[in-house]
């Protein structure tokens, strides 16, 4: 630590505090200094560390950008994302996927976005990672960031290509943080006919494991594909069926990687008896994973 | 001799150590690389951790002068002015502006380098918000310059050869686009 400091320009500052004055820089600014020398480029792209104090310190100044997605479906000569910034403007975001293939958006957390292709008619999906922090942004010039490829997982039913019209299957997604080891996860489930598999990847790992699917009692589909992220867990909800038993709530841990259940909170009727939801929707509000309920009329 | 004023410590320009110890208030002293020896205020003092362990841990009388090796003069002084104007404003209540007004004045006629060479003394010293606001102050600096500049300000060698280099430069050659360097 005590080092002694030559009186020549030649005095070099310790790594930490090097990194500690690059991690208050913009994204550009970042972008540009990978180039600088390959310890940089290693500690910038891939030091989770720094880009944590990365996030946490942009996000201290409480500057916040949006991420909009127009029209799901095909990107053709525009972009599909967009972000919103500080003066209201409107920047268009490179996405490196080619033409004519359908994004999807597989879940977000801390500024990491995680996208999907889905190449027209033929569920074949090659999930990348945003690596761009856009909703903190805290520089007047906002840029794209990195994109890091994430490999597709190995389903049993994968290798052979089958189609979206293919109503028996369902995917089932979600993305978040695992704080105790500083990582991040995305878990995809394959859903056909009640038999469930589910891939997790870990971003610090670099792997996609197989993971034992949960035991749905009663088996009801889930009602929406993205999974809700709270508290290290991410959530789906079934779907209703007038008269019959209330499938609780499915969450997977991302730390410990199992399923959990939770029961839904008890229903209220309507004046004519019957349970009046009919779709509900798990959303986080305020830190806390909520359940929306609504009538189907 | 040695001249004190209000604020901030005195600074003697003897060799030997400093034979200011006033009654009403205790002070420490340090002597920088360059031999200058610095009568700081025991509050003051106590905001740069290495001053205050060195001296809490052990006990060690007042009466020794502290070395600082690595600490220049020029350093010491901007070192004590923070840490003055932090202790300052500790007691007011509404000290954003008048923070905000100094922090600019304080790093006003600072070059990059200087800035630099601040830094790595705040890191050595072990002032933790005088770091932070340096670090910040050294990234609004550097953010619109380009990969030589920042290479040469850190001492960094560039360890790409040029095809690597100008791989690495596509994959975003928008960041290396619309830079200021006139300001070296």
């Amino acid at each position: 630590m005590l080092k002694k400091k030559k009186h020549l320009d030649l005095q070099r500052l310790p790594e930490h505090v090097v990194f500690s004055i690059l991690c208050r820089l913009p994204v550009k600014s970042l972008i540009r200094f990978t180039c600088v020398s390959k310890r940089w480029r290693s500690v910038i792209i891939s030091d989770h560390q720094f880009g944590n104090s990365h996030f946490q310190l942009a996000a201290s100044q409480l500057r916040h950008n949006v991420l909009i997605s127009r029209s799901p479906d095909y990107i053709s000569e525009g972009t599909q994302f967009q972000s919103l910034e500080d003066n209201f403007s409107i920047k268009n975001l490179t996405c490196p996927f080619q033409r004519y293939s359908t994004i999807q958006v597989m879940g977000s957390c801390n500024g990491l976005v995680v996208l999907a292709n889905f190449y027209p008619n033929v569920l074949s999906y090659w999930p990348c990672c945003l690596r761009d922090r856009y909703n903190i942004l805290v520089m007047r010039n906002p840029s794209t960031g990195f994109f890091r490829k994430i490999p597709y997982p190995n389903f049993q039913i994968g290798s052979k290509k089958w189609t979206l019209e293919n109503k028996e299957i369902r995917v089932y997604y979600g993305f978040g943080q695992v704080s105790a080891s500083n990582d991040y996860k995305l878990v995809v489930i394959l859903n056909y006919g009640g038999f469930m598999e589910v891939r997790v990847f870990s971003v610090r790992a670099n792997c996609w494991k197989v993971v034992k699917a949960p035991y749905l009692s009663p088996y009801r589909p889930w009602s929406e594909e993205l999974g809700t992220y709270s508290n290290g867990a991410i959530h789906w909800v079934s779907l209703h069926e007038p008269g019959f038993l209330e499938p609780p709530v499915y969450a997977f841990d991302l730390a410990n990687e199992e399923f959990r259940e939770m029961p839904l909170p008890v229903l209220s009727h309507n004046e004519y008896g019957m349970q009046m939801t009919q779709t509900r929707t798990p959303v986080l509000l305020g830190g806390c994973l909520c359940v929306m309920f609504q009538d189907a009329d | 001799m040695s001249t004190s004023t209000d604020n901030n410590a005195s600074i003697t320009q003897e060799s030997g150590p400093s034979a200011a110890v006033q009654d009403i208030q205790k002070k420490i002293v340090v002597r920088t690389a360059d031999g200058e020896v610095f009568n700081l205020k025991e509050e003051v003092a106590m905001e740069i951790d290495i001053i205050k362990t060195f001296f809490q841990e052990d006990s060690i009388s007042y009466e020794t002068v502290m070395p600082l090796p690595n600490v220049e003069g020029w350093e010491m002084v901007k070192v004590i002015e923070y840490c003055t104007k932090h202790v300052e404003l500790k007691h007011k209540v509404d000290g954003y502006k008048e923070r905000k007004a100094f922090q600019a004045l304080f790093v006003q006629n600072l070059s990059t380098k200087s800035l630099l060479a601040l830094t790595n003394t705040a890191n050595y010293l072990e002032v933790k918000y005088l770091l932070d606001f340096l670090c910040q102050a050294v990234s609004e600096q550097i953010k619109n310059k380009d990969v030589d500049y920042v290479r040469e300000l850190f001492g960094v060698e560039n360890d790409f050869n040029d095809e690597e280099y100008e791989q690495v430069k596509a994959e975003a050659p928008w960041a290396h686009e619309n830079l200021n360097n006139d300001l070296h």
